[in-house]
């Protein structure tokens, strides 16, 4: 766990952006529920490996 | 591994505005001491009759500045409070005056849930453009 880092910036307009790094499995998306009811998600990448497993393989999935 | 989102504020929570109203400068040179009631109630013009418009939370137009009207914040069905701004107070509180509330807000809110959910405080900075860059991590 010491090397999970939760980053938010919020921009002069007060929207925000949350990213999480370091994090083991699925754990970031647990963090990123928490901030979920700050407001509306816009945009999401989750990067390998979220579904943690061998051979999980690389993808990114960008956007709505 | 990592993840990365955006999202747009909603301010839904009722103690965090009211709490960031307080921070807010106001043209009077007041401090902002917003009330904040369970139910709507008309907000007042600055001739001191009710208007139609109404609101939970309510900058009185004392504070607000001479010859203004009420500032109000209504919670809508979706459960997030709006600004509520008369034609005469907007070239105080423009839409900048509001998205620094907007930023002050969702910085003490992402404090407050870091804090409730037992994430680490790491730093603090600001950036040149003005961005709040909040670091935490997980204890």
């Amino acid at each position: 766990m010491a090397n999970e880092i939760i980053t938010i910036e919020i921009d002069p307009k007060g929207n925000f952006s949350l990213d999480l790094e370091g994090f083991q499995g699925k754990g970031c998306q647990d963090v990123a529920k928490l901030f979920e009811s700050m407001g509306t998600v816009t945009k999401e990448e989750i990067k390998p490996a979220a579904y943690a497993g061998p051979g999980a393989g690389n993808y990114i999935n960008t956007g709505r | 591994m990592s993840a990365y989102r955006e999202q747009e504020t909603a301010m839904n929570d009722v103690n965090c505005l009211r709490d960031s109203l307080k921070e807010m400068k106001l043209r009077s040179g007041k401090s902002c001491e917003p009330e904040v009631h369970d139910q709507p109630v008309p907000l007042v013009g600055y001739e001191g009759s009710n208007r139609k418009q109404t609101a939970e939370v309510v900058i009185k137009r004392a504070q607000v500045g001479g010859s203004s009207n009420d500032i109000g914040f209504a919670r809508g069905a979706d459960g997030n409070f709006k600004a509520i701004i008369s034609d005469y107070d907007r070239s105080f509180y423009s839409e900048k005056w509001l998205d620094g509330l907007k930023q002050n807000y969702a910085e003490r809110k992402a404090k407050q849930v870091a804090r409730d959910s037992g994430l680490g405080f790491v730093d603090r900075q600001v950036t040149a453009n003005g961005t709040i860059r909040l670091q935490f991590n997980r204890l």
